[in-house]
């Protein structure tokens, strides 16, 4: 084992808890040729003094910002699935190209909203995202459930109102419920 | 100097005037009618897929020659009436190759990705799209014993939502009754010949198509020998 120089920072007798070895390590900054607050394999107590307390909320707090800024890409990245799943504010039923007739209408010109996705022709396609009106989306369309039709296709999403909106520019405007 | 910009430019605003643009890209006629030719959309369609300009079906039918020719042909092939095969894909996708829904449904029959595999058929190719699509049409009418009910068709043929359903029986059922109205000729398919009348395809609604045959002369008009122009 190699001889530690006198001037190394020593592990507090007694520092076994993750949380407390931490603190230690943290506060310690090693000096040239000492060990970064490695274990020396001894059996550690744990002890509480004030300044062990005191070191343990500055790191406690450092590590709260550390964990903030690791996850804030995936909690930003995860706020459109988050405003997907609330749904758009639609209503649901049928819609149709705007000059198209409600009745009668071509299929190419049809799409229902059942609250969830929008489908024509049983290929269901839903929003990955619903940010900012306009905004180009990533769609997933699928085939009655068959992961293997799978398709992204990119629509630029615009909300209208609850009765109409506009997908690529082409705007498609509810039907009235049929008896 | 200006006089002849301002010449320039008004004869070429003129040139390009008289040049019919293209006033829906999705309304494309197929380059040949055969049955056999293994044509992409995407080739057809190089502008993409989209909302065919709205048509009569007997201007569909003209607009689509080729098209409705390989249509009629695939209905006589697999045993479907020709006139309900148009009258469904006047109401799918208006007999357009370049047909399509943003749920990426495309072609004249509008067939769908996992429908058209079930049958082998590869949606992406013309003939394959309309062979498909026939095939789903003839399976509907076998399965609804026959196919005077358009409702139990809507059914099997579009198996979308309610909503959809209805709207495709009452779509098809109009196109259909157009092309049966008394008077109307039965529509001729290609038999299996490459004619390559090209259909008119693009052209500005509101305008008259071109004709697909050139009308013989009018009494009016001056005929130029060769040379003389």
């Amino acid at each position: 084992m190699a001889a530690q120089a006198a001037d190394c920072p020593s592990r507090p007798a007694g520092l076994s808890s993750s949380v407390g070895l931490a603190a230690w390590r943290a506060g310690q900054a090693p000096a040239q040729g000492c060990p970064r607050g490695a274990p020396d394999g001894a059996a550690l107590t744990m002890v509480w003094s004030p300044a062990t307390q005191a070191a343990g909320r500055a790191t406690g707090r450092k590590a709260a910002m550390r964990l903030l800024i690791l996850t804030a890409p995936a909690l930003l990245a995860a706020m459109p699935h988050a405003a997907a799943a609330r749904g758009l504010d639609l209503e649901p039923g049928l819609f149709v190209l705007q000059g198209e007739p409600c009745k009668g209408a071509t299929s190419t010109a049809m799409l229902s909203f059942d609250g969830r996705q929008f489908d024509n022709k049983g290929v269901q396609c839903r929003l990955e995202a619903t940010g900012r009106s306009g905004d180009s989306h990533a769609v997933t369309c699928m085939e009655g459930g068959d992961a293997s039709t799978r398709e992204t296709r990119r629509w630029s999403f615009r909300l209208i109102d609850r009765r109409s909106f506009s997908i690529n520019g082409s705007v498609f405007r509810l039907c009235p419920v049929q008896p | 100097m200006t006089p002849l910009v301002a010449a320039v430019a008004l004869a070429v605003s003129g040139w390009f005037g008289a040049i019919p643009a293209a006033a829906n890209s999705f309304t494309r006629d197929a380059g040949s009618c055969d049955l056999n030719q293994r044509t992409r959309l995407t080739d057809l369609c190089p502008n993409g897929f989209g909302m065919p300009a709205g048509a009569s079906t007997q201007g569909m039918l003209v607009r689509h020659a080729n098209v409705a020719g390989m249509i009629v042909d695939s209905a006589n092939r697999y045993g479907v009436d020709p006139r309900l095969a148009l009258a469904v894909s006047a109401h799918e996708g208006r007999m357009s190759a370049c047909a399509g829904s943003f749920t990426g449904v495309q072609g004249p029959m509008q067939l769908t990705q996992a429908t058209g595999r079930g049958y082998g058929m590869d949606r992406g190719v013309l003939a394959d799209n309309i062979n498909g699509g026939m095939l789903t049409l003839r399976d509907a009418i076998v399965s609804c014993g026959g196919d005077r009910n358009i409702r139990c068709l809507a059914d099997r043929y579009n198996g979308s939502t309610e909503d959809q359903r209805r709207s495709w029986t009452s779509g098809v059922s109009e196109r259909l009754a157009s092309l049966n109205q008394a008077g109307q000729a039965a529509p001729a398919g290609c038999d299996g010949q490459a004619q390559c009348i090209m259909g008119p395809g693009d052209f500005p609604a509101g305008r008259l198509p071109v004709a697909a045959t050139p009308p013989a002369p009018a009494p009016t008009d001056v005929l130029v020998d060769v040379g003389q122009v």
